[in-house]
């Protein structure tokens, strides 16, 4: 019986910052619109774990090898840092004194000081966390005999470690006990345990998560996406499909699955295949009754980056697989 | 061709009046943008170039590309293409409403437009010829996003003017947009540039506020600009404060601001923000912020300021333009700042507003360029003499203040005590107040030296004097009118005609000149100091040693008219004597 592999890979200093940078340049590279989380947020906030990383503050970056991106613990690890940063920095002294008394008194506490002022700060500047945020906007008012309508969007860390943003149309009808979605002003405030319901939607694939919604009482989905970061891989980490065989430096793959009242049915998920949804009975037959009830479409769609020289390749596998993709070639980080 | 061929854009001649609305053709660059955003888009490139032709003529191939949703055949036909058939017009989250984005670019006179677009599995080439017919393909290879590319005849001269064109339209409409938005022309040589510029006012005391669904940035200015936006594309900017804030114009005429909102629209001729509810809830919040957050930014810059301890010339010039602003604030914001220490005294910790209400409702408000003694002495007795400027502005707004607090005071007292349905833009104050309030309080901002005479109190004058006085009291007291306290006094500043008399409430090396005015009896000082060097006084003290009744009632008497308006009578004052002495006598 082999030894099960490991699913970590822990990177130290230079190794971290060539990761951080490497993975800015494909996440950049792949185009990704208001449908996905953002990107430049998920660089940004990963770079400063590489640089925690250079100051001695953290032990190292660690990559969850199944999604390539940085494990679930480092994200909480910064984000409890951020939360603290304005206070943290507080009760540190201002950074010209600061580097006086580094200087004046090496062996002292002062260069810890410093290499703390400078991750604080960082975490200052950092855009807002891109794995947990929930927005509700008004969509459409009421009309007559049709319920007012809004735009929810759900920015999250999947099971599988991927940041996921669900974006979700739903039409909600007025009810007297636990309304999802309270009105205060112009700002439009979904009930504590409506978001629960939200989160946990996340984790499921689109088809699922749509007839959960609309066992939702008094709303009715209209449109659910959920764009999905990853699994990206740089830097000579653990790889699939057409990249890898190819023996490509890097690979990114952005999942975007849709279901919805309109539009079309289809897979064009050259992944699909190799990771087949997985639904219990119940499951099943909810979805059945939910499409035959509502009527609803999916469609599973992914756009890869790719070293520029293999797009022919990569365009080509996909046909093999029966799809149609966006595969966007990057020069090589 | 293909089956889809062969449609022809709809509503040719309504699209020539629409676009020819705009104010410029380049406009077009905004709606493209626009619609980018509505997409979802991150990122939107826009890029030129110029492709030489034959005799000095060529092509400029302008790319509008962005990573929206994109297009299916069905969004193509029935959306793209048509006129006023726009699916966003009752989206709340989409800035777009009229279906008029996309054909605007016609308004190039393109010679063709080439679109690639995909969603959903679909992949879409859309050729537009010049007779704005077109041609719809499926692509072979997949395709996300919209890409329009432009074909617009011309020579190398044109394709500049365009560049430049375009590039200014995109800084003007679009630089406040959360998108990534690259511009580059590519026959210029010049690298891709980011429009993109922080969503901020130039100005004083800048403050930046959000509120639900908007975002707020503003400062004061002597020359301000007022902008509203939707996702930062622009809706309007003018520097004409009553076009953009209408009746509100009175509290902006000196605050710049932005004002970002999801719920902003723009007409349909894109020229001004749409006059609605929307706009009047974000007119609302801007008025919060000035009387709140930008008052508050303000006075805290003054109070710094005022509080510097030796302020070079930057800080008192910039002192005083900031005062010009408070000058021309409204009302509101005086009376929630009038607590703040804002205005720097030449001696001694900077005063409020307040404390300049409290003073003048007694006496007069020295204001000076420099320090002076009177000023020093002031100080000492602890009053205060304000550092003025050299226009006049801290005159400029105590006045202001004043005269609208004495104004909402009398008014408030009016409508009290009568009844009185006096709203608080009644009439010329004059009117109903029965006096000039702006003379009266205006009088009451003066120099110290103006304000204040210098005067030497003299506790032991000499026996003679000390009899005099105490007689004269005496004979005062008798008839009803007397002092609480008679002292006496010389004066340190020479006058044309010498008071014999200064009273106030209390006896001080610095007497207000307002309180050597005659009062009526009911409003007699109660403390007084009879000046020796007067004529008067000088005769008196001469007569005492030999007639002392007589020299002490001719004082009285002159001590009496100085005093109120209605003299006493000798009669009642011999009286007085007579009582007295008789009184003495018992």
């Amino acid at each position: 019986m082999g030894a099960e592999p490991a699913r970590m890979r822990r990177l130290q200093d230079e190794a971290a910052a060539t990761y951080a940078r490497d993975l800015a340049q494909v996440l950049a590279g792949a185009r990704l619109n208001q449908q996905y989380p953002d990107a430049a947020a998920v660089a940004a906030w990963t770079a400063c774990m590489a640089q925690a990383v250079r100051l001695g503050l953290l032990p190292g970056l660690e990559v969850d090898l199944r999604s390539g991106l940085p494990a679930r613990g480092m994200w909480e690890r910064l984000r409890a840092d951020a939360a603290l940063a304005p206070a943290s920095l507080a009760v540190l002294r201002p950074l010209p004194e600061l580097e006086q008394r580094a200087r004046r008194y090496p062996r002292g506490p002062y260069q810890d000081h410093l290499r703390r002022h400078a991750h604080y700060t960082a975490l200052g500047g950092l855009p807002p966390y891109p794995c947990e945020a929930l927005a509700a906007a008004p969509r459409r008012e009421a009309g007559a005999g049709q319920a007012a309508s809004y735009q929810l969007t759900l920015d999250t860390l999947g099971a599988d470690g991927l940041p996921v943003r669900l974006g979700l149309h739903v039409r909600v009808a007025p009810v007297k006990r636990c309304p999802p979605l309270a009105l205060r002003g112009e700002a439009v405030l979904p009930s504590a345990e409506f978001a629960a319901r939200l989160r946990a939607l996340a984790g499921l694939d689109a088809e699922l998560a749509f007839t959960r919604l609309a066992e939702e009482p008094g709303l009715t989905p209209l449109e659910l996406l959920r764009g999905s970061l990853g699994p990206v891989f740089v830097g000579g980490l653990r790889s699939e499909g057409p990249a890898a065989e190819a023996g490509a430096p890097f690979v990114g793959t952005f999942g975007l699955e849709r279901a919805g009242t309109e539009g079309a049915e289809g897979d064009n998920d050259p992944l699909s295949a190799s990771a087949p949804v997985e639904r219990t009975g119940e499951e099943a037959r909810a979805c059945a009754g939910a499409r035959a009830r509502l009527g609803f479409r999916v469609f599973r769609d992914r756009k890869l980056v790719v070293p520029a020289a293999l797009v022919p390749a990569v365009q080509a596998w996909c046909q093999g697989r029966g799809t149609r993709n966006v595969v966007y070639g990057l020069e090589a980080p | 061709m293909s089956p889809e061929a062969g449609y022809t854009l709809a509503a040719e001649g309504a699209l020539a009046s629409l676009v020819s609305q705009f104010s410029s053709r380049l406009d077009c660059f905004r709606e493209l943008v626009q619609n980018s955003i509505d997409a979802g888009s991150r990122r939107i490139d826009v890029r030129l170039e110029w492709e030489p032709g034959a005799g000095g003529q060529g092509t400029s191939a302008i790319h509008v590309w962005d990573d929206g949703e994109g297009m299916t055949a069905a969004i193509i036909d029935q959306e793209l293409t048509r006129l006023f058939a726009s699916s966003k017009e009752d989206d709340l989250t989409k800035i777009g409403k009229f279906g008029i984005g996309f054909v605007s670019i016609f308004a190039l006179a393109p010679r063709a437009v080439l679109v690639h677009t995909g969603r959903q599995g679909e992949a879409w080439e859309v050729l537009f010829h010049e007779d704005r017919s077109y041609d719809r393909l499926p692509l072979p290879t997949a395709c996300e996003g919209t890409r329009i590319t432009l074909f617009v005849p011309g020579d190398a001269a044109r394709h500049a003017e365009l560049a430049a064109g375009a590039r200014e339209a995109l800084w003007r409409w679009c630089r406040f947009t959360p998108v990534a938005l690259w511009f580059e022309d590519r026959a210029s040589g010049r690298p891709a540039e980011l429009i993109r510029a922080p969503f901020a006012v130039e100005g004083e005391c800048p403050v930046r506020v959000e509120a639900e669904g908007m975002e707020l940035a503003l400062a004061w200015s002597e020359c301000p600009t007022h902008g509203f936006y939707n996702r930062g594309l622009t809706l309007l900017e003018t520097a004409d404060t009553d076009e953009a804030v209408g009746a509100r114009a009175a509290l902006f005429r000196r605050v710049s601001f932005r004002a970002r909102a999801d719920k902003l629209e723009h007409t349909l001729s894109r020229e001004t923000v749409y006059r609605d509810e929307n706009l009047a809830r974000v007119l609302e919040a801007l008025e919060a912020a000035v009387c709140g957050p930008l008052a508050d930014a303000l006075a805290d810059e003054l109070e710094r300021l005022a509080a510097l301890p030796a302020p070079g010339p930057l800080e008192l010039g910039r002192g005083l333009r900031l005062l010009a602003f408070l000058s021309a604030a409204p009302f509101e914001v005086l009376r929630r700042l009038e607590d703040r220490p804002l205005l720097a005294a030449h001696d001694g910790p900077p005063r409020s507003l307040a404390d300049v209400w409290a003073t003048a409702r007694q006496g007069p408000v020295a204001l000076g360029a420099e320090r002076t003694a009177v000023a020093e002495a002031l100080h000492a007795q602890g009053g205060f003499c304000l550092r003025e400027g050299p226009e006049g502005q801290v005159r400029r707004l105590l006045l202001r203040y004043l005269l609208e607090r004495e104004r909402r005071s009398a008014l408030g007292v009016l409508s009290t005590l009568f009844g009185l349905d006096l709203r608080a833009d009644a009439g010329r104050p004059r009117d109903w107040l029965g006096y000039h309030p702006e003379e009266r309080l205006g009088a009451r901002l003066v120099a110290p030296e103006d304000g204040y005479l210098a005067v030497e109190l003299l506790p032991a004058p000499g026996p003679d004097a000390l009899a005099l006085l105490a007689a004269a009291q005496a004979l005062l007291a008798g008839a009803g009118v007397g002092f609480r306290e008679l002292g006496a006094c010389r004066l340190r500043d020479p006058l044309p005609e010498p008071p014999l008399l200064l009273q106030g409430p209390r006896l001080t090396p610095l007497m207000p000149r307002a309180w050597l005015r005659p009062r009526g009896p009911e409003q007699a000082w109660p403390v007084a100091a009879v000046n020796l060097e007067h004529p008067q006084a000088r005769a008196c003290l001469a007569a005492q040693p030999v007639q002392p009744r007589v020299a002490a009632c001719a004082l009285a008497r002159a001590l009496a008219l100085a005093s109120a308006e209605a003299p006493l009578s000798v009669e009642a004052l011999l009286g007085a004597a007579a009582d007295r002495r008789g009184g003495g006598a018992g």
